[in-house]
């Protein structure tokens, strides 16, 4: 028999009706099978937004093309002559959040291709929400404080107003309080908030509809405790914006190493509450995918992420995974609902790394023989990190200088607009005071003539 | 006898082959074309008589359908006494099955090269061969 006609070419079931969670032992390819499976719907017309690459920052590898030419040979040799090559150049922008502090004088960018955008964040469009994130609960006070900046400050204002308005005697008081030393402060002094009509503020909506170009967070610029604030932040506007029927119902966002802020089980004490917000934030999100947000996470042990994935998954990929109990987990339930064999279940045990069993919505688990590689590069031991990689193939930079120019330069004029106000104020209280005793004398003398005049009698 | 072809220039073949793929036309055991069990073989070249008979029904040009329907009533008692053989070799009982595919080979023998020129002339017809896409296609899995 010929084996080619037996083969059934694979394509993502569109539309996608909730999220999708893989999962797999260190090394069994889950992640890289994520990215298979997201280029697929990316080539159905979904937006991919790739929000967490794991503490590795796996996201920004998305520039460069799939180098695995063994890989590519490999499924060629199986399923006969590809219509399209297999690796391709997506259209990346990598997203950077602005603190000035710790940007680097050089970012990697390759025009037209690859770009590189600077972002700052208008004080209106953060909520107490996102605000936890940072410095887990807030007290009514601290709620208090950042509702009446936001209203003090208006549209027009940035940080320069926050940081005047903090030295007044009204907000003088509030100067110990955490929101101020571990929010405001920090993101004053690295001018991520700015107002609304700065240019560069992120447009969402934009990035949103611009679907052929890939969005990626880039962590390493990041400090690590505003990373979940970052990412609630786009999180939350993005979900908002296709709720109000904004944008497109079609945006996935990808996640590696869900376990990061997802795990249940030996959680550590450290960043409790803001982890604990921010999985809330993101189970909230996932039960709320249909409105046109969906997730797509990738982790080690399913019990990590239990309670989570139960339900809600419309693509479950379970890769090679040794451990009895991970199994059972996540195969319980399927076997009893005569989803997944016992025989398959055993199968999972040393599954060889290029399959993978699907588990799509309302249909029985199916053998993928052999999943294709992602057509960008995905990270690997020997690739080093993203900048070497970036520095070995394109070697391309653009300069910082001038978007922080911009933003410093506002936060200037700000300030000096305040200053000159501050100073008209002054001027006007003196001459007042000045004309005080004038207009009392003037008051005087025309009493003095009300007392004098002669009383009329009618 | 053993003259007897279906001679078809490219352009008939193009045309033809446009109308089979269009009405989803196919042969899908195609790999038993290769086999020299004559059961087989034969059950292939019905297949194909077959597919040519009602391919023809669809193609508005006169000409090329008086060319397939004469070169298959040229054909017919081949085909009506392959299928009243491999009939009976679909039947229950066993008995005299040896003598039916006796004869069903020597059929085959006798005409192979009419039975070889029709398969030759129907496997490419409204054959469209479907490769694999990167650009949507993210993996393969079996038929079962």
């Amino acid at each position: 028999m010929v084996e080619n006609i037996e083969k059934h070419f694979w394509e993502v079931p569109v539309p996608l009706t909730g999220n999708g969670f893989f999962m797999g032992r260190i090394g069994s390819a889950k992640s890289c099978k994520m990215l298979s499976v997201a280029q697929g719907y990316h080539a159905h017309g979904y937006k991919l937004i790739d929000l967490f690459g794991g503490l590795r920052d796996e996201g920004p590898f998305w520039c460069f093309k799939s180098e695995e030419k063994r890989l590519w040979d490999e499924l060629e040799a199986e399923v006969g002559t590809f219509k399209n090559p297999g690796p391709k150049e997506y259209e990346v922008n990598l997203l950077i959040p602005m603190f000035s502090s710790k940007l680097p004088k050089q970012l990697p960018e390759n025009l037209p291709r690859i770009k590189t955008k600077i972002f700052t964040i208008p004080i209106s469009s953060i909520d107490i929400t996102d605000i936890g994130l940072v410095i887990g609960d807030l007290s009514s006070n601290s709620r208090y404080l950042w509702n009446s900046i936001v209203k003090k400050v208006e549209k027009e204002g940035n940080g320069a107003d926050i940081e005047h308005l903090m030295k007044t005697k009204k907000f003088e008081g509030y100067q110990n309080l955490a929101i101020y030393k571990l929010f405001i402060k920090p993101l004053v002094d690295n001018h991520l908030l700015s107002n609304d009509l700065c240019s560069l503020n992120l447009d969402i909506q934009e990035e949103i509809k611009n679907k052929n170009a890939v969005s990626i967070l880039m962590h390493k610029y990041i400090p690590e405790q505003f990373r979940f604030f970052i990412m609630g932040w786009i999180l939350r506007h993005s979900l908002n914006l296709a709720m109000e029927d904004k944008v497109h119902k079609k945006t996935i966002a990808l996640f590696r190493e869900a376990s990061a802020f997802m795990k249940v089980q030996d959680k550590s004490s450290e960043n409790e509450e803001q982890t604990q917000i921010f999985r809330n934030h993101v189970s909230n999100i996932a039960r709320y995918a249909r409105s046109g947000l969906f997730l797509f996470m990738d982790t080690q042990s399913p019990a990590e992420v239990k309670g989570l994935i139960e339900g809600q998954d419309d693509l479950l990929g379970i890769n090679e995974m040794p451990s009895m109990k991970d199994r059972e987990e996540v195969c319980e339930q399927l076997r009893k609902d005569g989803r997944i064999s016992k025989a398959q279940i055993r199968y999972i045990a040393t599954m060889p790394i290029h399959e993978m069993f699907l588990v799509t919505r309302g249909k029985k688990a199916k053998l993928l023989r052999r999943v294709a590689p992602p057509r960008t590069q995905f990270w690997k031991s020997n690739l080093g990190n993203f900048e070497s990689y970036w520095k070995k193939i394109f070697n391309q930079y653009k300069n910082t200088n001038q978007e922080i120019e911009i933003i410093r330069k506002e936060y200037l004029h700000h300030k000096y607009l305040l200053n000159e106000k501050e100073k008209a104020e002054a001027i006007e209280i003196k001459a007042e005071e000045k004309l005080e005793p004038a207009i009392i004398k003037v008051e005087e003398e025309h009493a003095q003539k009300m007392l004098e005049e002669p009383v009329q009698l009618i | 006898m053993e003259n007897i072809r279906l001679q078809l220039t490219e352009e008939e073949i193009r045309l033809i082959s446009k109308i089979a793929s269009d009405r989803k036309f196919a042969i899908k055991n195609v790999d038993a074309i290769y086999s020299q069990d004559a059961v087989e073989k034969m059950k292939i070249f019905v297949k194909s008589y077959r597919f040519l008979f009602h391919l023809q029904n669809n193609i508005k040009e006169n000409e090329i359908r008086d060319k397939i329907s004469n070169y298959l009533k040229n054909i017919n008692n081949i085909y009506v006494e392959a299928v009243r053989l491999l009939e009976k070799l679909d039947s229950i009982i066993e008995y005299g099955k040896h003598r039916q595919k006796r004869k069903l080979f020597d059929l085959m023998l006798k005409n192979i090269k009419i039975i070889d020129d029709l398969i030759d002339t129907v496997f490419p017809l409204g054959r469209v061969v479907k490769l694999f896409d990167p650009e949507i296609e993210t993996s393969y899995t079996h038929s079962s």
